[in-house]
This record gives C-alpha cells, sequence and structure tokens, in this order.
C-alpha cells in the first residue's frame, strides 16, 4: 500500500481522481511493496549542532521497480540509503520512521536479525569500487563470504572440504559469469587491484547479487566509472531486475542515467524528498522549482541553449530555517514559503510534491 | 623458482655488501676509540714493562698497519675464522654462540608479550574509541613508552624479587638445572627435552626481564595498532561488509586488522632490532648472559675480534628483520612485490 496515503488525506489535492490517488502509476498496485519507507529521519550529532541528514522520507519501491533518488551532493541521498540498512555510522541515528522490507519493520529489528537480513534480502552496491573491496583478499573469496555467513555455503571447519570447496569455486564461477566477467575459472583468484574500475565494480555487483536479494540498494554505482563502462554495468542491473526481478534503489545525481534506466524518480533536496513519480512524468513536466532548475541546469544534445545555474547554495542541514529548504533559492517563493513547512501533496499519476505551489 | 624465491634470492645477494661495509666500519670505528686492548689489560694488571706490552700487541697483530690487520681479518673471516677474543682468551665463534641463544629467546619473549597485550589492546581500545578501555589503554601505553627500561627492570627486581620473591633477581636458569642442550634456547630445549622443572625455571628467571624489555614495546604496538585500527574501521571496504551481514567480530579481525596490521609489522620490525641488538641495559640489569652484555664488556676493554663479530651479528639480524617484514607486507597486502 502506499505510504503517502495518511499524509494525502490531509492535503488538497488538485487534478487528482479519486480512483488514482492509490492506484496511480503504472507500477502501482500491481505489485505490492518491496520497500515501504515513511517518515525517515536521521540525525548526526556533530559539535557545531545536530545535522538533519534525512528528513521525513517516505517512499515506496514496488516489487521489480527501479527507483531513482536524484539530488545533489550532500542532500542526503547515502545517508538515506544507509538509514534503511540501518548502518549510519556512528554518532549518527535514525530518530524516527518506519523501513518496512515485504512488511516486516526493519527498525525494530535486533541487531543480529538485522544482519541476517543484510547482503540476504537486501544487498547494496557502493559508489567506488575500488575502495569498496577489501584489498587484501582475492574476490572469489570476498564473493563466497557472503555466501558463508548466510549459510548458503558452509563455514569452518566444512570448508576444508574437497567437494564443499569445489561446490564453493562453482558458486563463485558462477556468479562471477553472471556478471560478465571473462575467464572467471581464472580471476576468482585475483586480487582487487588486479581489476578495472568496471570490473570491480561488476564484481561488487556478484557480492551483492550472491544470495539472491529482493533489494538491491546502489549508491552512485556508475559514478566513478567512464561513460562506456557505466553503460555496460548499467546494462548489467537492468538484466539483473528484468530477470530476477529484483527491485532496485538507484542513487545518482546524474539525470540522463536515471532517465535512461528507472522506472520512477524521487527527487531529494536537503534531506527531503521534494517530488515523486513516474521518471517520464518527473522528468518531462517536473513540479518542483528545484526540479525545474535542476533540468534547466544539464545541457540537452541538438539544442544551443543557454545552461541555467540553481543560483544560491545547498542549506546547511544543521540549523534549518522554519519553512521551506528551497525557498531561498526559489524564484517563486512568496511569504508563505519562507514561514511554513510544505507537506508532501498527493497528486494524480501517482506523482507527489513537496510545494506551497500546488496546495 | 617462483618469483617471490627469486626475489628473497636476490635481496639475500644484496645483503652481502652491506654486511662486508658493517664489518670495515666496524674494525675502523674500534680503533678510533683511543687505548688498545694492550693498554687496557695491562693498565689494569700494573708492572708490565713496554717490551712485554710490545710482544702482546704483535700476538694480536696489533703492531702491523691497520690496512694488513684488515685484509688478514677479512681474509679469515671469508674462511670462518672469527678471530680469538683477547680478553676472554677464547674463540670468539663460541663466545657468541655462547651467548646469542640467550639474547634471541630473552628477544622472543619480549616480542610475544608484546604481540599478545599489545594488539589486543590497540584494537580494543580502537574499536571502542573514548571509553574505558581505550582510556585505560592509552594511558597504560603512554606509561609504557615514558617509563625507561633500567628503572623499569630495578622497580622489577626489588618488587617482584626482593620483596615478593616470586621471581630471582637474575641470570637464566638456577645452575645446575640446565636442560639437555639442543637449540640453546632453554624453555624449548626443556619442552624438547621434556623437562618441565627445567622449563618452569627458566620461565621464571625470563619473566621480569622480558616484561622489562617488551613493556615498551607492547606500548608502542598498542598505540600504532589503534590508530591504524581507527583508519581501517573507517574505510568503506568495512562498511561494505557490515552491508553484506557479516558479523562484527569478522569484520573486525579479517577484514579491518588485516589491513591495519601493516604499520604494526613495520613498526614490530623496527622494534624487533631493538630487542635483539639493543638490550644492553637489560641484559646488564638482569644479569642475562646475552650478546648485549658481552658488547659492552667487550667494549669496554677494546675487545676488537669480538666486538667486530657482535656487530656482525647485529647488522645481520636488521637484514634478516628486514626480509622477513617485507615478506609479510606482500602477505599482508597483495599489492606490495618484494
Amino acid at each position: 500500500m502506499d505510504a503517502f496515503n495518511n499524509q494525502a488525506k490531509h492535503n488538497t489535492l488538485i487534478h487528482a481522481e479519486p480512483n488514482n490517488l492509490i492506484h496511480g502509476g503504472k507500477f502501482h498496485g500491481e505489485k505490492s511493496p518491496a520497500l515501504e519507507i515513511s517518515g525517515l529521519s536521521t540525525e548526526y550529532p556533530t559539535p557545531r549542532g545536530t545535522v538533519h541528514a534525512v528528513r521525513d522520507v517516505d517512499v515506496v519501491l514496488g516489487k521489480g521497480d527501479i527507483l531513482a533518488i536524484v539530488g545533489e551532493s550532500g542532500c542526503g541521498k547515502s545517508a538515506c540509503l544507509l538509514s534503511i540498512m540501518r548502518l549510519v555510522p556512528r554518532p549518527g541515528r535514525i530518530v524516527k520512521g518506519s523501513v518496512k522490507f515485504e512488511g516486516k519493520e526493519l527498525l525494530a529489528l535486533s541487531e543480529a536479525e538485522m544482519r541476517d537480513l543484510r547482503g540476504k534480502d537486501m544487498a547494496m552496491v557502493f559508489q567506488d569500487p575500488m575502495t569498496t573491496l577489501n584489498p587484501a583478499y582475492r574476490v572469489g573469496e570476498q564473493i563466497s563470504e557472503s555466501l558463508r555467513v548466510h549459510g548458503l555455503l558452509s563455514g569452518f571447519p566444512r570448508r576444508l572440504l574437497r567437494e564443499e570447496r569445489e561446490k564453493e569455486r562453482e558458486r563463485v564461477i558462477g556468479l562471477l559469469k553472471q556478471v560478465g566477467i571473462p575467464s572467471p575459472e581464472h580471476r576468482h583468484l585475483e586480487y582487487p587491484h588486479q581489476f578495472s574500475g568496471g570490473m570491480q565494480q561488476r564484481i561488487l555487483i556478484a557480492i551483492a547479487l550472491a544470495c539472491r536479494p529482493k533489494v538491491i540498494l546502489a549508491d552512485e554505482p556508475t559514478t566513478a566509472l567512464d561513460v562506456t563502462v557505466q553503460a555496460q554495468v548499467l546494462d548489467l542491473m537492468r538484466e539483473i531486475n528484468e530477470e530476477l526481478g529484483t527491485a532496485i534503489i538507484f542513487v545518482t545525481h546524474d539525470l540522463g542515467v536515471a532517465a535512461e534506466f528507472c522506472h520512477k524518480a524521487a527527487v531529494m533536496y536537503a534531506g527531503q524528498i521534494v517530488e515523486s513519480g513516474e521518471i517520464e512524468d518527473v522528468l518531462s513536466s517536473p513540479l518542483h522549482p528545484y526540479t525545474r532548475g535542476l533540468l534547466r541546469s544539464i545541457p540537452q544534445i541538438g539544442q544551443r541553449c543557454e545552461l541555467v545555474p540553481i543560483d544560491g547554495e545547498v542549506p546547511d542541514l544543521t540549523d534549518l530555517a522554519p519553512g521551506c529548504s528551497f525557498a531561498p533559492r526559489c524564484k517563486e517563493a512568496d511569504l508563505r514559503c519562507l514561514h511554513t513547512d510544505p507537506h508532501l501533496v498527493q497528486l494524480d499519476n501517482g506523482r507527489k510534491v513537496r510545494c506551497h505551489l500546488y496546495t | 623458482m617462483t618469483r617471490t624465491q627469486v626475489q628473497v634470492t636476490e635481496r639475500i645477494i644484496a645483503a652481502i655488501p652491506i654486511m662486508l661495509g658493517v664489518v670495515i666500519f666496524a674494525f675502523l670505528f674500534m680503533r678510533m676509540i683511543p687505548g688498545d686492548p694492550v693498554d687496557i689489560m695491562m693498565g689494569e694488571a700494573g708492572g708490565v714493562t713496554l717490551e712485554e706490552m710490545d710482544f702482546l700487541r704483535a700476538q694480536f697483530d696489533l703492531d702491523k698497519p691497520l690496512l694488513v690487520q684488515l685484509t688478514r681479518y677479512l681474509g679469515k673471516l671469508a674462511r670462518g675464522d672469527m678471530g680469538y677474543s683477547i680478553q676472554r682468551a677464547r674463540p670468539v665463534k663460541e663466545v657468541i654462540l655462547e651467548a646469542v641463544p640467550a639474547t634471541i629467546e630473552l628477544a622472543l619473549f619480549s616480542l610475544l608479550l608484546a604481540l599478545v597485550v599489545g594488539i589486543p589492546l590497540g584494537i580494543a581500545s580502537a574499536r571502542y574509541q573514548n571509553s574505558v578501555i581505550d582510556r585505560f589503554g592509552m594511558t597504560a601505553s603512554f606509561l609504557g613508552i615514558s617509563m625507561p627500561a633500567f628503572w623499569l627492570g630495578i622497580i622489577g627486581i626489588i618488587v617482584f624479587s626482593l620483596r615478593l620473591g616470586w621471581f630471582p633477581t637474575s641470570g637464566r636458569i638456577a645452575y645446575g638445572m640446565e636442560p639437555a642442550t639442543v637449540t640453546g634456547l632453554l624453555t624449548l630445549d626443556a619442552l624438547i627435552t621434556g623437562d618441565t622443572q627445567a622449563l618452569r625455571e627458566s620461565l621464571r628467571h625470563l619473566a621480569l626481564p622480558a616484561i622489562t624489555l617488551g613493556a615498551g614495546v607492547a606500548a608502542v604496538v598498542a598505540r600504532v595498532t589503534r590508530s591504524s585500527m581507527l583508519e581501517a574501521l573507517k574505510t568503506d571496504y568495512v562498511l561494505f561488509a557490515k552491508a553484506k551481514g557479516v558479523p562484527e567480530l569478522i569484520i573486525v579481525v579479517r577484514h579491518a586488522l588485516r589491513n591495519a596490521l601493516i604499520p604494526t609489522v613495520t613498526v614490530v620490525g623496527l622494534q624487533m632490532g631493538t630487542l635483539l641488538g639493543g638490550n644492553m641495559i637489560v641484559e646488564t640489569i638482569f644479569g642475562w648472559p646475552g650478546l648485549g652484555r658481552i658488547v659492552v664488556d667487550a667494549i669496554f676493554s677494546r675487545d676488537y675480534p669480538l666486538v667486530q663479530a657482535a656487530v656482525m651479528v647485529y647488522a645481520l639480524t636488521f637484514v634478516v628483520i628486514n626480509l622477513v617484514t617485507d615478506i609479510l607486507y606482500t602477505y599482508l597486502n597483495p599489492k606490495m612485490t618484494l
């Protein structure tokens, strides 16, 4: 079910047909959500004050969906993913909200239960594969470790047996083959530094895939790669999504990548989701002034038009002024925007926007 | 031969000129100290005529030009003859071979103590940064670094040997209790021959000197391990391991520690040289019949052949330790080659 419903009831709706409320998008309603996040807020206490990195984030990820979380650096995208996995580094902490994985509340699980779930039901792919793989271990070992901690391969001492070792080898080679690493039967014995960046990212994806997770959280997985390799990695992730039905949250600051690869988009600004909906809708008719600004600031092929940067800077998340976080940079802001925080408004087509223009 | 074997062989060959240089320097530097062995021996004995002293000098080749002495010495060395100790009137080789196992045994036990205490303390301090454990560990290691060995050793003797009577004040083992010699390391020999009484006795003798010598090293190891563990625990691969669902203990030991140990190995390598070559003070305080004490005696009595041989042993120790450290690096970080 749509996590926004409660909030939507309190908001004035425009262009909204009643039956579009719940079954808005083409993926909504067809599939029950894999991941349902509501009101998620994460804070980092610092000597300068509390940083509100994630504020009241509501996201629904349907089974088999690919959702892009788009936004500038420092807008809380990574913190949001880490919060979902409950891996926010100390002293940061999740202060409120709910994260439901297939209906199960993750924030209420014990650390041990959560550990069981990490890597097995939900896996993460990080931005920089060169620092994410442990330099001291062969890539094969790093893949099989995932399987071993989740009981899909025998641990010590059984793993010393010949047939167990053979089984482990086959699983690892199979996964490497699946992500398109050439001659996996030799390369699984190599160390991370012996691979190129694109190949390393494939290995990260192989590790993420190892336990057949239902959700993959990808934190800018293509940012560190050059464009041709980026396309290969995206193709691979798309294949995984189509063949295995794995739902993916894809964090990126690259709208082009998001447009090409994702079904839905959520635009994040200053720790909040400011707009969400089907990717085509969000990109073709952006509602929030911030999204419009973002789109105007990227070049279009074939059109010689001037790029318009968004004036001003991302607000400091330590001391947040009341009112809309984007108001100081917004050309359409009025008095109301400076004083009251807008709510996320449910519109038709499953679109949502956090802006007073639509209330 | 594998690549590593080739590289190790290369390193060993490269060590030969180093060793030669060390021998020549030791030879020349010893002779720059005023007074030769005969002066010192006879100065103590008194009532010796100049003719008698010249006769003695001729005995030890001390009347020849330096270059002749050096060539003769190197020639003998090449045949494995380290010469004759002037002061002890015994072949140098014998004296050294007797002393080296004692020094090695003390160094190994100190190192073991330093690692067993230092590494877990460093890990715990990093994992529970700013906790009580961290504060205790870092205060203790601060004390360990600041306390000079001669002071710690003397306090140890006063408290644990004289007042409490737990440990003997000096020596390696009580007279007449030595186990049959196999390796020269008393504890190891006692284990091999199954002589439990000798084992207990030698451990009792080892305790105080090993703690005195190991305390400083343990402190350094704890500090270095802590700081590199703090780094390692913040890395992406540790976060990724958490995201894989790996249990905390395995993350700390397998993922973080393995990478954090590189600086620790560097420091231990350097400290090991000090443990083997720089423990003159501890050996002297505890009357430990090792190389350190012999060298101090030999320098004071200008026992040229003995000092030269000892310096050679020290240099060899450093060369070997460096090689072992480098091999360990390549194990810990596959990116490195020898």
